[in-house]
């Protein structure tokens, strides 16, 4: 028994120095090729030139919002956003299905406050304050996404990372303020359905699937259309996020108690 | 010694993420612990972003939100791959989460997630079925 740990041991350093090896190979190799690449910073390199001059200048006249960043992300590349969004919620679902095949009760978030030094009464003072100073942010990030920076993934961030700091370090025993992962599924998937459901109201008036222009609502012109098209898929990015957040949160917790207890 | 501060000015930065790439990859090849293992794919998909950073870099530009007296293509800096890394960040969040899904699975069912006690415990579980069968 002995021989054979230390022979696997032998093994094991060999298989490390032979890997060591082969990224040293590859990291050089990589090497070579860093001349082929563009010179960082210069204006006029492959990367800067064709498509992206493109929506840079015609970009805010098009998607009527400042923000190119969010004009690519949401008007040029709506589809690309659209299938990420799913994807976030495809990642909640799994988890939720890796991690629930055998619960049986709902959790009593009492698995945060076993260990005491985890929350004082400084940070039970400072939370409650904190806590509607991040929602606030979180909701004006969301609401600037297409005039200045922002937008709907980290308003989504923003949001769940508030609710991670209230269920650590509220008192949830007397507010009994509870969400489980069923339920948050369900909310990234009505996140996601206001997505999509934005791009068929399009199509409505004859339009084409994410077409803002065509939005069946009443406006002077194209641009506060474009403006309501683009919040109106942040918003369904933001919950899509926000609940897939919670849900890979929920499962871990849920599960953690339920092995704790038993 | 300027050619070389000129090169390290003008390609440095690439070396640098390669370095973390495969910094990343040697972690997921090598260490045995799969929380490791973890950390180390996350590693390298923040290498990736770096990697896709450093070619939106524009000499003079400035932040990609439009705004008077700046026009051309020249004044910002190139917002495809900030909205393009902007996913990316998001999706190794989902990844990340699925990952560690699967790591408490695999901890339930082992009791541990260290690559050799888990090879161990399944050759232990071989012999007992086939001892069972005879």
């Amino acid at each position: 028994m002995n021989g054979g740990r230390s022979k696997r041991l032998r093994e094991k350093s060999v298989f490390k120095i032979v890997g060591i090896v082969l990224l040293m190979v590859l990291v050089g190799l990589m090497f070579t090729i860093v001349d082929r690449l563009p010179v960082i910073g210069n204006p006029d390199s492959a990367p800067n030139r064709h498509v992206s001059d493109y929506y840079i200048e015609e970009g805010p006249e098009l998607t009527h919002s400042p923000n190119l960043v969010t004009g690519v992300l949401a008007d040029f590349r709506g589809f690309d956003t659209l299938l990420e969004t799913t994807v976030m919620f495809l990642a909640g679902v799994s988890v939720a299905m890796i991690l629930s095949n055998r619960l049986k009760r709902h959790w009593d978030a009492g698995i945060f406050r076993k260990d005491e030094n985890f929350g004082g009464y400084e940070v039970k003072v400072i939370m409650p304050i904190l806590i509607p100073v991040i929602i606030v942010y979180a909701f004006y990030v969301l609401m600037h996404g297409e005039v200045s920076l922002g937008g709907g993934f980290q308003a989504g961030a923003l949001l769940a990372m508030a609710f991670m700091l209230y269920i650590m370090f509220a008192d949830l025993g007397k507010n009994k303020f509870r969400i489980t992962q069923h339920f948050t599924v369900c909310v990234a998937a009505c996140g996601v359905f206001i997505y999509f459901l934005t791009g068929f109201l399009c199509m409505i008036n004859g339009g084409r699937f994410l077409e803002y222009e065509a939005l069946p609502f009443s406006a002077e012109h194209g641009a506060e259309l474009h403006a309501t098209g683009i919040l109106m898929i942040e918003t369904g990015v933001t919950i899509g996020v926000m609940a897939t957040i919670i849900t890979i949160l929920e499962a871990v917790v849920e599960r953690n108690s339920l092995n704790g207890r038993s | 010694m300027d050619a070389v501060n000129i090169f390290l000015a003008e390609k440095g930065i690439y070396m640098l993420t390669v370095i973390l790439f495969f910094l990343g990859m040697f972690g997921m090849a090598v260490c045995g612990n799969y929380m490791k293992k973890l950390i180390c794919m996350n590693i390298m998909q923040v290498a990736v972003i770096f990697f896709f950073l450093c070619l939106g870099e524009k000499d003079g530009g400035t932040i990609p939100v439009a705004m008077e007296g700046a026009a051309g293509a020249d004044d910002y800096v190139n917002p495809l791959p900030h909205a393009l890394m902007l996913t990316a960040i998001v999706v190794s969040l989902g990844t990340s989460g699925v990952g560690l899904a699967l790591l408490m699975r695999i901890k339930e069912k082992f009791g541990s997630i260290e690559e050799e006690d888990i090879i161990e415990k399944e050759k232990g579980e071989e012999a007992d079925e086939q001892h069972d069968y005879q």
